[in-house]
């Protein structure tokens, strides 16, 4: 019995011991972690990154002079190895300043005051100065073989000057409130370094001040950029950035599937299913560039608005979304994209349909009351690939059917296509324009006279407006100009808005670090991927 | 034997010459120009142009500028490409080592498929093995290379992770999935022309006269027979390696091998033309030798051959040949 009463009692204690043992999850009174939690902590390992982070690119590197491409696939690439005086974060639409400690801007918009950082450097080691940012505009201005892109911004200044070795002015011919926005994008305003351009003219425009450096490059195949150890900011973790060129896309998908490479650009939209059902994979879809149907003002029919407006109430955009792009563009409802400042499309405030869906009546009604009705009436559509010529025999098609009129497509290859506009020997042309952010940019499709103004469209009225609103420094006042200049080319009809192809990326889910922008200039400088 | 070798090595000059303005001429009646592809969707203004036009010398006669390149060439300078703005010669040496593996890899692929398939089919005609093996090598043919490249990858690479998808980096891993793409391409007509030439060959006295001295099979296929079917052999083989020497676009295009030929069609889409020609110029010279090197190889396999090379070439009037 006695002995019966000792287990007794030994067990009670026993689970008494276990009772009042610490939760490790627990913390004392006082808030702070409970010795359990310390030790948690303290075996939790860092994450490991990756050495190097691996791009399939679908574009070929071609240059890197970033003042002679602006293209996307040349914009990223860009943004790591070079920087702007200013940069524009579109997400959150504010200014970041990168070279430059601070900047001024003058009352009326004109003149702006750029105070650089002091020790900044170069990947060749040369620390950036107010003559290497004088030597950018005036090579950007002068090189034969800067972009077209490149030369328009720096047009658009009257003067420049060195005040200091830290300071620089430049005055605009026009005043323009959002000129920095420009300044900004494509990477393609990155501040050179003067000497060494200088010492090499042809691989000098290479160094840059950005956390990532050249390392090596193998024209056509891939690039290989490292970690500038000497950054004047926050360096990347990761060691090495490549970017291979995978020109074929299923091969591409199967590369980043396989983990050969970490991040897929431009995954067809067929493939997006798999993607998005493949557990280790995610993606990113964003605008792109904006596709038209543009008409050459300049032949007939299309020196008719009303024939234009037949043709664009005639076109189902559904159908073509659905047969060429699987249903995964984004049709568009104005001719600008949404993230652009001045964006307008609410056309049924102002009296106006919204345009994007077909409609045959209206269309007729059109075709009625032009000067062609009646007649046998035909054009060309000029493209230059394979998707927009699949885009052109749906036209037809439509066109056929809803207008009796009879269209043909013609596919030529880039320089041809370039050769084609030159000569204003096309009728209708499927093309595509990627805009900036900021407002003004699609002046560049329909100012008189602009680089990419196509049609030969031209009406002073919106010249003037768009010089109204890029002076006007009450945002909403100058959103009102945007307004009005939208209405005016509903009404002049000089493109069919079509689509913003909605451009897929497809990425690990182990990668971090990116900032996604909408537009697709994508940021990479501090990307990652866990081990 | 030496003059005849430096005939030929002499006649490569014209062969170069004619390649080279062919070239230039047809790029230039081709619509567009390198300016088009710069400006790309931009329209630019005369200023732009014109300085461009001079920064790449095309502001100048065609003639001209023909004649400052063949300066150049003889010089040993390819150009600059207009895309790139790097030295023709250093991208195309760039390249070379990994089109040569490619194409050494392909054709020994195609090799060890064919040769014992073809000779297979010689010595048992007309039965099920000769046309199963008349159907591989048709196979091999009918399917698009790019298709079967994409295959293979989807296979041996994306499903078994054997070998990489596309690249030159894994050594010789890299390797394999290209050169059977190709290799199965080009063992159709090996194959075809191993057994009409065996076929050929298989029914000689010469043959039956070995066998009745009591050769084993083997050695009368293999020493006998097949050593007098390797001229038409030799042949195809030599046009298949300068085929590939001078790029498999679609096979590269799927693997992303940094070779030749997507140089060769990138130029010439983007109206690269210093790349262009000076590419196209290495590949005729490249071919110009693999050919010789062929010739010369028919001089190996048949002494009659070394023979007629070297009385110069001559062949006397009613002297027998084959």
């Amino acid at each position: 019995m006695k002995r019966v009463l000792a287990l007794f009692i030994a067990a009670i204690m026993l689970l008494s011991l276990a009772a009042c043992g610490n939760d490790p999850k627990a913390t004392d009174p006082q808030g702070s972690p409970s010795q359990g939690e310390t030790q948690q902590a303290a075996t939790e390992a860092p994450k490991e990154y990756k050495e190097e982070v691996i791009f399939g690119a679908d574009v070929k590197m071609e240059t890197l002079d970033p003042q002679e491409k602006s293209d996307g696939g040349h914009g990223m690439i860009f943004l790591m190895t070079h920087e702007p005086l200013v940069y524009y974060n579109e997400n959150e639409r504010i200014f970041v300043n990168k070279l430059a400690e601070r900047y001024e801007i003058s009352s009326d918009s004109k003149t702006y005051t750029f105070y650089l950082r002091k020790g900044v450097k170069f990947h060749d080691g040369s620390e950036l100065t107010a003559d290497d940012v004088i030597f950018t505009f005036e090579r950007g201005l002068n090189n034969a073989t800067s972009s077209s892109s490149v030369k328009e911004l720096f047009k658009k200044m009257e003067s420049w000057k060195k005040i200091d070795d830290y300071t620089v002015s430049f005055t605009l011919t026009l005043p323009n409130g959002n000129f920095l926005i420009g300044m900004s994008n494509f990477g393609s305003f990155g501040i050179l370094s003067k000497s060494a351009c200088e010492k090499d003219e042809a691989k000098g425009a290479s160094i840059g001040t950005g956390p990532w450096k050249h390392k090596e490059f193998v024209a056509g195949d891939y690039l290989l950029l490292e970690r500038f150890e000497e950054y004047w900011g926050e360096k990347p973790v990761t060691k090495y950035f490549r970017s291979r060129y995978i020109p074929e896309g299923a091969a591409r998908l199967m590369a980043l599937e396989n983990g050969e490479i970490d991040i897929c650009s431009k995954v067809a939209v067929e493939d997006t299913a798999d993607v998005e059902a493949n557990p280790k994979l995610d993606q990113f879809v964003y605008y792109g560039a904006l596709t038209y149907l543009f008409f050459n003002f300049d032949h007939a029919p299309f020196d008719d608005v009303n024939f234009r407006m037949a043709v664009l109430w005639a076109l189902d955009l559904d159908e073509i979304n659905a047969g060429v792009m699987g249903g995964g563009a984004r049709i568009a409802t104005a001719r600008v994209a949404p993230y652009e400042f001045g964006y307008f499309d609410d056309f049924a405030s102002t009296g106006r349909d919204g345009y994007g869906k077909q409609n045959v009546q209206k269309a007729k009604e059109y075709l009625a009351k032009s000067k062609y009705a009646g007649q046998d009436i035909k054009f060309d559509i000029a493209v230059n690939n394979a998707e927009r010529e699949l885009i052109g025999q749906l036209i037809q098609a439509q066109l056929k059917t809803v207008l009796g009129v009879t269209v043909t497509v013609t596919k030529y290859d880039t320089a041809g296509f370039t050769a084609v506009q030159k000569e204003r020997g096309w009728d209708g042309l499927i093309a595509s324009i990627g805009y900036t952010a900021e407002g003004d940019d699609i002046r560049r499709s329909y100012g008189t006279g602009a680089g990419q103004n196509k049609m030969n469209y031209s009406n002073p009225e919106v010249d003037e407006l768009f010089d109204k609103a890029l002076i006007e420094q009450d945002k909403a006042k100058s959103q009102e100009y945007y307004k009005q200049i939208q209405c005016i080319l509903y009404d002049d009809c000089p493109t069919v808005p079509m689509f913003f192809a909605g451009n897929s990326l497809a990425y690990t889910k182990k990668l971090s670090g990116v900032e996604w922008v909408d537009r697709g200039y994508s940021l990479y400088a501090y990307v990652k991927v866990e081990k | 034997m030496y003059r005849y070798v430096f005939k030929r090595l002499l006649l490569m000059i014209p062969v170069i010459l004619g390649v080279s303005l062919m070239i230039y001429c047809i790029m230039d009646l081709a619509p567009g120009d390198i300016i088009d592809i710069k400006a790309g969707d931009n329209i630019m203004t005369e200023e732009q142009e014109a300085a461009m036009r001079a920064h790449y010398g095309l502001d100048q006669p065609i003639l001209i500028r023909y004649l400052l390149y063949m300066n150049n060439l003889l010089h040993g300078d390819l150009g600059t490409s207009y895309t790139y703005n790097e030295p023709v010669m250093k991208l195309y040496l760039q390249r070379l080592p990994h089109t040569i593996k490619l194409a050494l890899a392909s054709v020994f692929v195609s090799f060890i498929l064919s040769i014992p398939l073809g000779i297979i089919a010689a010595v048992k005609h007309g039965s099920l093995i000769d046309n199963s093996a008349m159907i591989l090598a048709l196979l091999g043919l009918s399917i698009p290379n790019f298709w079967l490249g994409l295959m293979l990858i989807i296979l041996f690479s994306n499903k078994w992770g054997i070998f990489p998808s596309g690249g030159d980096e894994a050594g010789i891993k890299s390797l394999i999935l290209p050169a059977i793409t190709i290799g199965t391409g080009l063992m159709a007509a090996l194959t075809r022309t191993t057994r009409s030439s065996m076929l050929d060959v298989i029914r000689k006295d010469y043959l039956r006269t070995a066998r009745a001295k009591g050769a084993l099979e083997r050695r009368v296929i293999f020493r006998h027979a097949l050593k007098n079917a390797m001229i038409p052999i030799l042949t195809i083989l030599g046009t298949q390696l300068t085929g590939i020497l001078g790029g498999s676009v679609l096979t590269e295009t799927v693997f992303s091998w940094p070779g030749v030929g997507r140089l060769v069609v990138d130029s010439i889409n983007g109206r690269d033309v210093p790349t262009a020609t000076g590419l196209l110029i290495m590949k005729t010279i490249v071919m110009s030798f693999i050919v010789l090197i062929v010739d010369l190889l028919y001089a190996v396999v048949d002494p009659r051959v070394k023979a007629r090379y070297s009385k110069g070439g001559k062949k006397k009037k009613n002297e027998p040949f084959g």
